[in-house]
């Protein structure tokens, strides 16, 4: 499977292409957004791990842009940062997941190779950051369809809060990993569906106490 | 349209002006939004631009019209113009507004007071004068609300040339040449013209001293004197009101550059202290762990333990502008986090999901909460400890989760006995609930809630 490595901090891309190395083929990398996009469009990886922040743009425009000719390529957004808009914007944007830049290389693997397979992947903060932005909404303003969250899927994204993995999850509610899975796509596909300047608002507001 | 897709609502206000309202999310809102706009301003129209939302679902108003793009330009042009507009420009047609106004006021009262003595032969050029004064008037004060410049446009100044040379000879006209109708009109049009350009002050001043001369030519003038006064009075008027514009454009244009210059010097002055800022932050916080680090890098423990605690520290000071911590449950539970990663060498994921303000129950939930982490970091063997609350609905939910060696509740050791105890005892006396889940080999559970 081809990985594509996007940070703009070398000791961190060098760090992460050694780790990655005896798992994937890591096929490229770059430093820059302008830089991403190019050589994301030629290398055409299955999946880039991508810095939330970069220098001439940030992750979202790389999402956005190379999933206008290339729709096919994941992304899987890691970050130092803790800042929810950031992270929030390029899940929005279309990346199927992100994970903290101290996650151990052993769940690193498995996360990319989970995004790989078209699950999504949601690290205890992302599913903190999700739980408090659909809560956020205000009623009345609210789309059943897409800006709430089921009783379940509720339920799974506390899991994940909480630190479960998904086969603890499932053993927890009594179903299987598959479902677990699917309940978080849903998630992950009504959070890129649900309208932006909602969740652009809860951003501004969190990122005042977070 | 999509429901959630923005829409623009918009109330038109008298006059074919428009005020945006706001943008909102979704026909519910825009519905809502509407009908208030509607309640604080009735028998206005009501827009709602940005899709095609349906006709009537905004109450008893406006049919909705898709978003047009015409009114977005005006609307865009109108505040282009207002934002360029030049503060001592503007105040010159506003005085010049004022100025243009006491003209044709004076004049009008001239010439009524002339319809009204009789001595008109041809009243009709009076009538003329003092209509076309009225309307010239009332036309400049509404292009000024409408923020149309009727003042100092080419146009207006030709048209204030024009009836001021019409009031010249509109006496004569009238059939009583010794009547004055002009009053202090001409002058004025003289200054008007002066805001506009030099061309224009110089053009009026020279159609008006000519007139004058023109006049003294068939005779309505008593004599060289008065005509020669008149033509001085235009030609160094023009010249003293286009000196002291001068001297005002010149003085305002060196008092913006400096202080643009001023700003200038000040915004880079903060951007050189905020520099040294960053430089002094950075050397006193990563460089001098970075040099920990490097000096320990045997202890591998140590330093993670470092690395974590710088991390935590620059993360800190870059998202939060290095403002004093609050002392919320939110915040709370990150310090504790913070407290037991460095004195315990685990990793602590704290993720909350809203906040509750600090409270003797949240103090309480704090200490638990404290002691169920610093249990899981001693006890559980793991290197992570999961900490999530949650605030909603009048309750606050902790969860403290290691995936360590676990143990069975029914036969707890003496030693945690203890620490069970005081978590359990601090929350069950704020009246909240304590649950601890643990299996031998699958990690443990500890979920504390109150209601704070």
């Amino acid at each position: 499977m081809k990985v594509f490595v996007v940070d703009d901090h070398d000791l961190f891309r060098a760090g992460v292409r050694a780790e990655l190395a005896d798992t994937f083929e890591v096929v490229g990398e770059a430093s820059d957004t302008d830089a991403a996009i190019e050589l994301i469009r030629e290398r055409e990886p299955d999946v880039v791990l991508l810095d939330v922040h970069l220098p001439g743009g940030g992750g979202r425009i790389v999402v956005e842009e190379v999933r206008k000719t290339h729709p096919d390529i994941v992304f899987l957004a890691i970050s130092a940062s803790d800042a929810p808009e950031d992270v929030v914007s390029v899940v929005h944007a279309g990346a199927r997941g992100y994970v903290t830049k101290t996650i151990a290389t052993a769940e690193l693997i498995d996360a990319i190779a989970r995004v790989a397979e078209g699950d999504a992947v949601f690290s205890p903060r992302l599913a903190g950051f999700v739980l408090d932005a659909f809560s956020a909404i205000p009623v009345g303003e609210v789309d059943p369809e897409l800006d709430s969250l089921s009783a379940r899927e509720r339920e799974v994204l506390q899991y994940i809060a909480r630190g479960y993995t998904y086969r603890e999850i499932a053993e927890e509610l009594y179903i299987s990993v598959k479902t677990v899975e699917s309940h978080v796509s849903a998630v992950l596909r009504k959070l890129q569906l649900s309208n932006r300047h909602e969740l652009t608002r809860w951003a501004h507001q969190r990122r005042l106490v977070d | 349209m999509s429901a959630g897709a923005v829409v623009e609502v918009v109330v038109e206000v008298g006059g074919g002006g428009e005020v945006v309202v706001g943008s909102v999310v979704g026909v519910h809102a825009a519905t809502t939004s509407a009908e208030a706009a509607t309640r604080r301003s009735p028998g206005r129209r009501i827009r709602c631009t940005g899709g095609s939302v349906p006709p009537g679902s905004v109450g008893a108003t406006e049919v909705l019209i898709p978003q047009d793009p015409n009114t977005l330009h005006r609307r865009a042009s109108i505040l282009d113009r207002l934002a360029d507009g030049d503060d001592l420009e503007v105040a010159f047609r506003r005085i010049a507004l004022g100025a243009r106004l006491v003209g044709l006021g004076w004049m009008t009262v001239l010439v009524v007071l002339a319809l009204a003595s009789g001595t008109l032969v041809r009243p009709v050029h009076g009538w003329i004068l003092g209509g076309a004064a009225v309307a010239w008037g009332l036309a400049s004060l509404a292009g000024a609300r409408r923020r149309l410049d009727l003042v100092t446009a080419r146009g207006s100044v030709t048209v204030d040339i024009v009836l001021a040379g019409y009031a010249l000879f509109a006496p004569r006209l009238a059939g009583a040449p010794d009547q004055l109708f002009y009053g202090g009109y001409p002058l004025i049009v003289v200054a008007v013209a002066a805001v506009r350009s030099r061309k224009a002050v110089t053009a009026a001043a020279a159609v008006l001293s000519g007139l004058s001369l023109a006049r003294l030519a068939v005779g309505d003038v008593a004599g060289v004197v008065e005509a020669a006064s008149q033509v001085i009075t235009y030609t160094v008027g023009a010249a003293i009101f286009w000196w002291v514009l001068e001297v005002l454009r010149r003085s305002e244009g060196e008092r913006r550059a400096a202080l643009e210059a001023v700003a200038d010097a000040r915004a880079r002055a903060a951007r050189a202290e905020e520099r040294a800022e960053v430089a002094t932050h950075l050397h006193d916080s990563v460089l001098q762990t970075l040099a920990l680090i490097q000096r320990r890098a045997a202890d591998a423990e140590e330093v993670a333990a470092l690395a974590r605690s710088q991390e935590r520290e620059l993360r800190r000071w870059l998202f939060e502008g290095g403002s004093a911590p609050g002392d919320g449950l939110a915040e709370g539970l990150r310090a504790i986090g913070a407290e037991i990663e460095d004195r315990h060498r685990v990793r602590v994921e704290v993720v909350t999901v809203g906040d509750a303000p600090s409270s003797p129950t949240v103090a309480a939930l704090l200490a638990a909460t404290r002691e169920a982490i610093v249990n899981a970091a001693r006890h559980s063997g793991e290197q992570e400890v999961a900490v999530f609350a949650e605030v909603a609905e009048g309750r606050a939910t902790v969860y403290v989760r290691d995936r360590g060696r676990g143990f069975d509740p029914a036969s707890v050791p003496a030693d945690r006995r203890g620490l069970a105890e005081s978590i359990v005892g601090r929350i069950e006396r704020v009246g909240g609930r304590v649950e601890v889940i643990s299996t031998p080999g699958r990690g443990t559970e500890v979920r504390l809630e109150v209601s704070p």
